[in-house]
C-alpha cells in the first residue's frame, strides 16, 4: 500500500472566517467557512468540506488578536529586544505583557561604520484570550496543534523565491506588506486593504532602506488581479508579478508549508497536551506492535508446542513398539538359551556305553561252567570329577562339557572250578568294554554230598560318559 | 518527566509484560523439546532391536529345526508328558515278557544339574527278557539312562530292580 504524503493542515483564525489548506501528494487542498455561533462547528464543518487528511495542525491568526510590528534595534541591543518590545506595549489594552504573548524574531544586519551592527526584529504580540479560545475550540474539534503563530508572518513560506524581495498579499481584508531575503522574513507590515498606493510606496520604502537596500527590483502581489497589478506598477514604477503559482490563500498555504517559524505562541499546557499526546501516541503504537509481536510469538510458540506434542506422541509409539521389542527379545534369547541348553543336554546325554550291549556281553561270556547268582550294575558319576567339582580349592574347574560317569558290575556266583571262575574272568576283559575286572573272592565250597564248586565274587568298571 | 523518559518507561514496562506473556511458554516449549529429545534418544539407544529380535527369531529357527533333525529327544517336562512315558515304559515291560511288580518315581537331578525323572522299576522275568526290554528302552524317542540293574538270586525267572532316569527338558 502506498504511503501518502502530506503535511500539517493550515488553519487560518481570522475575525469572521476559518480557512485551511493541506499539502496532499503534491497537491494543495484548500477550503473556507465562515464563522457562525458555533465556532467548533464550523471548525469540524471546515475539516470535513475538504479531503484534509490527520487532524495534524499549525494555526495561525489574523485580525484584531495580532500585532504585527517591524522595528529597528539600535546596535548591541538585541540582547534587550524583549524587554524594547515589552516596553513599547506598556498600556496597550489588548497587547500589553498581561493580554498577549509576545514573540519576537531578531536579524542581525551587516556591520555599519560605526563597527556594531544594527538588528531588525519583527515584533509579534498575540492576544492571550483569544489565543486560549482558538486552543479551546482546537481541543473541543479534536485537532492537534503543532504550532501556533502569526498568519500574516507564516505567509512568507506560501512560495520560495530567491534574492531580495517584496510581497503585497491581499486578504481577510488586509493587505501585507512582506519584505526578506531568500527564505528569511525581515520585514512586515499590514494594512487595511485597500492601500493607497503612496503608504504603499513609503512602506516599500522603507523596508528596502531597513533591508539596506536602495529599492526593490519587482513586486510579487496575491490577491490582486491583473488590472489592480497595472494600477500598481504604473503608481510605483515598479514591475508588478504574481507568483510562480496559483494560490488561493497565501496565509493558510504558508502555514500549510513546512519551514521555520519565526515566532510560536503555542501555549504551555498546550505543549504539554501535545507531549502527552506523544506519549500516549508512541505508547500506543509500541504497545500495539509488542501486541503484535506477543500474538505472533505466541501464535508460533503454541504451534511449535503442538508440533512438539504430536512429534512426542509419535515418537512414544515408536518407543512402546522397541519396548515390546525389547520384551519380545528378551523373551526369545530367553528361550533360545533354554533350547541351546537342551540341545547340549541332548548332544552330552547321549550314552557311551548301551547297558542292553554291556548286558549282552556279559550274558554271552557265561559258559556252562559259570553260574551268576546276582548281579548288579551302578551307572555312577565319575568318582575323580565329583571330587574335583566339589574342591572349593580347585579353581580351574569348569562344567563344560559331558560329566564322565563309570559303570560298575558286581556279579556273585557259583563256578565248577577256580579256573573257570579265572576264565570268565579273563573273558569279560578280553571285551574290551571294561577297564577293569577284579575277582574280589574265590572260595571252594560243598554246595551237596560230593558235590563241591568255587564261589565268587566279580568286579568290574566301565568308563563311560 | 521528559517525553522520551515517560515513552521509554512505557516501552521497558512493555517489554516486562510481553516477557512475563511469553515467559510461560518458552518454558513449556523448553520442556517439550526436552521429552521429544529425551524420547528420540531412547529410541536412537534402541535402535537395533528390531533386527537383534529378527536374528534371534532366525537362530530360534535354526535350533529347533536342529533338534528335530536329532534321533533322541528330551522328554517335555510337563505331567502329561511324564504319564505318557510311564505308560509306555509299562508297554515295554508288558511287550517284552517282563512282569511288573511295582514301579516308583521322582524328579531329580542328575550330575548336578540336569533334570530327570527317575524311575525304580521292579520286574520279574527270565534274562532273555530284560535283554529285549533294554534294548527296546534304548530304541525309544526320549534319552534315557540306565543307572542300575539289580538281579537277585533265582532259577528262570528271576526279580529284577532297574533304575531308569529319562532326562526332561528344563523348565522355562
Amino acid at each position: 500500500m502506498k504511503r501518502r504524503k502530506v503535511g500539517n493542515i493550515g488553519l487560518v483564525f481570522g475575525n469572521d472566517t476559518i480557512r485551511a489548506a493541506q499539502n496532499v501528494d503534491g497537491r494543495m487542498v484548500w477550503s473556507s467557512v465562515p464563522v457562525g455561533e458555533n465556532a467548533k462547528k464550523s471548525l469540524r464543518q471546515l475539516i470535513s468540506s475538504a479531503p484534509f487528511v490527520g487532524r495534524n495542525a499549525v494555526v495561525g491568526l489574523e485580525g484584531s488578536a495580532v500585532l504585527i510590528e517591524s522595528i529597528v534595534l539600535p546596535p548591541g541591543s538585541a540582547k534587550e529586544a524583549r524587554k524594547i518590545c515589552t516596553d513599547r506595549l506598556k498600556g496597550d489594552p489588548l497587547f500589553s505583557a498581561d493580554k498577549a504573548i509576545l514573540g519576537i524574531g531578531v536579524e542581525s544586519m551587516p556591520p555599519a561604520d560605526s563597527g556594531q551592527s544594527p538588528a531588525l526584529a519583527i515584533m509579534t504580540a498575540m492576544n492571550r484570550e483569544r489565543l486560549m479560545d482558538v486552543m479551546r475550540l482546537c481541543r473541543d474539534a479534536e485537532v492537534e496543534v503543532q504550532a501556533v503563530e502569526a498568519s500574516a508572518l507564516a505567509a512568507w513560506r506560501a512560495w520560495n523565491a530567491e534574492g531580495l524581495q517584496v510581497r503585497m498579499i491581499r486578504g481577510g481584508g488586509h493587505d501585507l506588506v512582506l519584505a526578506g531575503l531568500d527564505s528569511k522574513l525581515l520585514f512586515c507590515r499590514i494594512v487595511d486593504t485597500p492601500v493607497p498606493p503612496l503608504e504603499l510606496r513609503a512602506t516599500i520604502g522603507r523596508a528596502a532602506s531597513l533591508l539596506g537596500a536602495e529599492s526593490f527590483p519587482l513586486l510579487m502581489t496575491v490577491g490582486v488581479d491583473e488590472a489592480g497589478r497595472q494600477e500598481i506598477a504604473g503608481a510605483l514604477g515598479l514591475e508588478v508579478t504574481p507568483p510562480g503559482r496559483s494560490l488561493d490563500d497565501a496565509a493558510a498555504v504558508g502555514l500549510a508549508t513546512e519551514g521555520p517559524i519565526l515566532a510560536d505562541f503555542t501555549p504551555p499546557e498546550e505543549r504539554v497536551l501535545r507531549e502527552k499526546r506523544h506519549v500516549r501516541k508512541v505508547s500506543v503504537a509500541m504497545a500495539a506492535a509488542c501486541g503484535v509481536l506477543v500474538l505472533a510469538a505466541g501464535a508460533l510458540g503454541t504451534q511449535r508446542i503442538a508440533s512438539l506434542h504430536d512429534r512426542q506422541a509419535t515418537l512414544e509409539q515408536q518407543r512402546d513398539i522397541t519396548q515390546a521389542d525389547k520384551q519380545q527379545l528378551e523373551e526369545l534369547n530367553a528361550e533360545l538359551a533354554r533350547e541351546e541348553s537342551n540341545e547340549a543336554v541332548i548332544v552330552e546325554a547321549r550314552p557311551g556305553h548301551r547297558m542292553s550291549t554291556l548286558f549282552a556281553l556279559i550274558s554271552s561270556r557265561t559258559t556252562d561252567a559259570i553260574s551268576i547268582e546276582t548281579a548288579k550294575v551302578v551307572d555312577i558319576e565319575d568318582p575323580a570329577y565329583a571330587s574335583a567339582m566339589r574342591d572349593k580349592n580347585n579353581k580351574d574347574k569348569k562344567r563344560a562339557g559331558p560329566v564322565p560317569r563309570q559303570l560298575e558290575v558286581r556279579l556273585n556266583g557259583l563256578a565248577r572250578t577256580g579256573l573257570a571262575v579265572r576264565q570268565f574272568a579273563d573273558a569279560l576283559l578280553g571285551t574290551g568294554a571294561f577297564s577293569d575286572v577284579r575277582v574280589e573272592a574265590s572260595e571252594r565250597v560243598l554246595l551237596s554230598v560230593g558235590v563241591d564248586g568255587e564261589r565268587f565274587r566279580i568286579y568290574a568298571r566301565a568308563e563311560t560318559h | 518527566m521528559k517525553p522520551n523518559g515517560k515513552i521509554a518507561l512505557a516501552a521497558v514496562a512493555l517489554v516486562m509484560a510481553s516477557a512475563g506473556t511469553l515467559y510461560p511458554i518458552r518454558n513449556s516449549l523448553a520442556s517439550s523439546q526436552s521429552e521429544v529429545d529425551r524420547i528420540q534418544a531412547d529410541l536412537d539407544r534402541d535402535q537395533g532391536v528390531h533386527e537383534q529380535l529378527l536374528k534371534a527369531h532366525a537362530r530360534m529357527l535354526e535350533v529347533k529345526a536342529s533338534i528335530a533333525e536329532r534321533a533322541f529327544g528330551l522328554c517335555p517336562s510337563t505331567p502329561e508328558a511324564e504319564h505318557e512315558f510311564e505308560t509306555s515304559l509299562l508297554g515295554l515291560v508288558d511287550s517284552t515278557g517282563l512282569h511288573s511288580v511295582r514301579m516308583d518315581r521322582k524328579t531329580e537331578t542328575m550330575d548336578s544339574r540336569t533334570p530327570v525323572l527317575s524311575l525304580d522299576l521292579v520286574v520279574e522275568g527270565e534274562a532273555q527278557s530284560l535283554q529285549k526290554f533294554l534294548q527296546a528302552l534304548e530304541g525309544m524317542r526320549w534319552v534315557t539312562r540306565v543307572l542300575g540293574i539289580t538281579v537277585e538270586p533265582g532259577n528262570e525267572v528271576r526279580r529284577m530292580t532297574l533304575q531308569i532316569a529319562v532326562i526332561l527338558e528344563q523348565k522355562p
